[in-house]
């Protein structure tokens, strides 16, 4: 999952963004109001974490910016005034959760899964596709059953062509799921992650679309 | 003792009084004049006896007969029994009336008199008639004259003992109608919660309540921003200190789960956050206590200047250098007393300090600079960072603002502590962009006590 951050506080901030990490979880985390606005037209993330307490910007505007340009990214609104009036407004902007701080860290992650899910119309947890299931939230895959051990990354990856089957992942994309903005990577990475999974999870999984990027076909029933 | 009941009794008393007086008033000149009445009446029987003796139509022992028919017709109804008696100038009785006591016909003086004849009283009128030789007695029973006199004398008061209760009732209800815009009052603001804290309607209020209305007024409007300051106060303490509990608490989930370094590092953000907490209480509960009135307890109000500001930049000097920020000081040594606690001083400048070396820019120069003046202690303390725009310049001091420019964690409360003290002690603050250059120019202005010491030149 590939989670763009909005907080000012350095603390909080790091808590998240390595508190994340460590379940898989790219985080790109922006400091200020006047660089998210600036930022989010043009994410592709798959969640926000938005805090309204943003010196300059006020959160709530920033959001209703981001609604109002069309843009459906699923937002998680964490903040520190957590009156029922508050999150009504919160919600109300578009938000589509909300977390008071201060929180939990897995509840996080599991708010952020569920509103990830949602985002991709499913309803159920696991991801299937023929003898394959992955479970997101424990990154792990198993194969007709049995556990099939992925390294961290290699998961990412799975969980991502496996939200996108049938249409094309671009090298950027898997760029930025894996990394995100801050590393940088040798571009062969990738690579090296799909042909681990051919490996372990069979050739005919994973399609390579020349110059483009990877794809996990649809399945035929 | 209740408003309405000392308007009634002190009108009551005062109108009853004044009944009372009436009444007796009348009650004894109504009885002046039936004493006339009567005795006037017991003089005209007896001239009349001598008058008809005079014209001889009447024989003597018939005369005190005449003299008590006459008594008793009449509109007046006074029934006194009246006698008369007729006795020789030597004190021999001619006539008389039934068994009435003899009176002592000799030894009453002439006119009118008061007797007691065995053991009773009478009122006598004696007229001597030198011609005829007789002395002509008219009397009546004064015991029976008091109780006619009584009986009428109440008759006519009667009707002025139903005013009394009449009265009474009339001031009660006057009284109760007049106290009605007082009453309302009183339930208009009874009926108020605790919260309700508007003002109370200044129209329809009689002009002698207006004053109170007016008081009122202004005491729920200061009630109001106080609740309005603490209720503000409270929200923003509980948002700012959320954020970090929510750093602290992440940062620990993350050493709980994850081990080496990253372990450390999560471990070591949560201590500093909790140091950050520590500090941002504490600097809230001195804000809450310099906003509060002031206690009976004073604590010591001298303070050195120049030993206080010496003390904050040795404090502040590790911060300095963990920011890169050059710290210096210049300007004379300032020998004034100011009146504040040292520990206030001390504050009001840390804060600024502190604030100047965290937003000073890196590699910067704060320069700590002491002015005397005629009256007072000018402490200036300048930085070379980024300053601020115009518009923050009025609102930094509010509380918990940060302004967009944030580096370094400050808790947003420094400035309005500093203000606060300045506000609290009569210090001249205030926060200008330099000059002379990029930065801000905080000022502090401290009046000294002793006018002598603040021109003293001090050598060295």
């Amino acid at each position: 999952m590939h989670v763009l951050l909005i907080e000012d506080d350095a603390l909080v901030g790091e808590g998240i963004q390595v508190g994340l990490r460590l379940q898989g979880v790219t985080v790109d985390w922006i400091r200020d109001g006047h660089q998210a606005a600036m930022a989010l037209p043009q994410s592709d993330h798959d969640v926000v974490i938005l805090d309204l307490a943003l010196p300059g910007r006020s959160g709530l505007d920033l959001l209703r910016e981001l609604r109002r340009a069309g843009r459906t990214t699923p937002v998680l609104i964490l903040t520190a005034f957590d009156t029922v009036d508050d999150r009504v407004a919160g919600l109300d902007a578009g938000a589509d959760d909300h977390l008071p701080k201060p929180f939990d860290l897995q509840e996080l992650s599991a708010r952020l899964r569920a509103l990830s899910r949602r985002r991709r119309g499913r309803a159920s947890a696991l991801l299937r596709h023929g003898r394959l299931a992955f479970d997101p939230a424990a990154l792990e895959a198993s194969l007709d059953g049995k556990e099939v051990a992925l390294p961290r990354r290699e998961a990412v990856l799975l969980q991502l062509l496996l939200e996108n089957r049938g249409q094309v992942v671009s090298l950027e994309r898997i760029h930025d799921q894996l990394y995100g903005w801050a590393e940088g990577v040798e571009s062969n990475a990738p690579a090296v992650h799909i042909h681990n999974l051919r490996r372990k999870l069979g050739k005919e999984l994973i399609e390579t679309v020349r110059g483009v990027g990877y794809r996990i076909a649809r399945e035929t029933s | 003792m209740s408003l309405r009941w000392r308007l009634i009794g002190g009108i009551v008393m005062v109108l009853t009084g004044l009944w009372v007086l009436t009444v007796a008033w009348f009650f004894f000149d109504v009885r002046a004049e039936l004493r006339q009445v009567l005795d006037a009446r017991m003089t005209s029987s007896a001239r009349m006896v001598q008058d008809l003796l005079a014209r001889d139509e009447l024989s003597l022992p018939k005369a005190s007969a005449v003299a008590t028919e006459s008594a008793r017709p009449g509109r007046l109804q006074l029934p006194t029994e009246m006698i008369c008696q007729l006795w020789t100038l030597e004190g021999q009785l001619i006539s008389a009336v039934r068994d009435a006591p003899l009176l002592p016909a000799v030894s009453i003086p002439d006119g009118i008199s008061n007797q007691v004849v065995k053991g009773e009283r009478w009122r006598v009128f004696a007229l001597t008639d030198p011609t005829h030789g007789v002395r002509i007695l008219t009397a009546e029973r004064r015991d029976l004259r008091r109780s006619l006199m009584m009986e009428m004398a109440l008759k006519l008061a009667a009707p002025l003992s139903l005013i009394l209760p009449v009265m009474i009732l009339l001031v009660w209800v006057t009284v109760r109608r007049g106290l009605v815009p007082l009453e309302q009052l009183r339930r208009s603001v009874q009926a108020r919660g605790a919260e309700a804290l508007e003002p109370l309607p200044g129209q329809g209020v009689p002009p002698e309540l207006s004053p109170l209305v007016k008081a009122l007024n202004g005491l729920l409007s200061r009630l109001a921003s106080a609740f309005e300051r603490e209720r503000r106060f409270t929200g923003d303490a509980a948002h700012e200190l959320r954020t970090p509990l929510a750093g602290i608490k992440t940062q620990l989930q993350i050493g709980r789960t994850a081990d080496g370094e990253v372990r450390e590092r999560a471990l070591a953000q949560a201590e500093a956050g909790i140091d950050r907490m520590g500090r941002l209480v504490a600097q809230m509960l001195m804000l809450a206590r310099l906003e509060s009135p002031p206690s009976g307890r004073e604590e010591e109000q001298r303070a050195q200047v120049d030993e206080v500001l010496a003390g904050v930049i040795q404090e502040l000097r590790p911060l300095a250098e963990q920011s890169g920020i050059e710290l210096s000081r210049q300007g004379a040594t300032l020998p004034s007393a100011v009146a504040l606690p040292p520990p206030m001083l001390h504050a009001a400048l840390r804060n600024l300090m502190a604030n100047a070396i965290r937003h000073g820019g890196a590699g910067g120069r704060v320069v700590v600079r002491g002015e005397r003046l005629p009256r007072s202690a000018r402490i200036e303390i300048l930085d070379a960072g980024p300053g601020l725009p115009e518009v923050e310049l009025a609102r930094v001091s509010a509380r918990f603002y940060r302004a967009e420019t944030t580096e370094q964690a400050g808790s947003g409360l420094g400035l309005s502590i500093v203000a606060a003290i300045a506000q609290r002690y009569g210090l001249g603050f205030a926060l200008a962009n330099r000059t002379d250059g990029q930065g801000l120019i905080a000022s502090l202005e401290l009046p000294a006590i002793n006018r002598a010491d603040a021109g003293a030149v001090r050598t060295g």
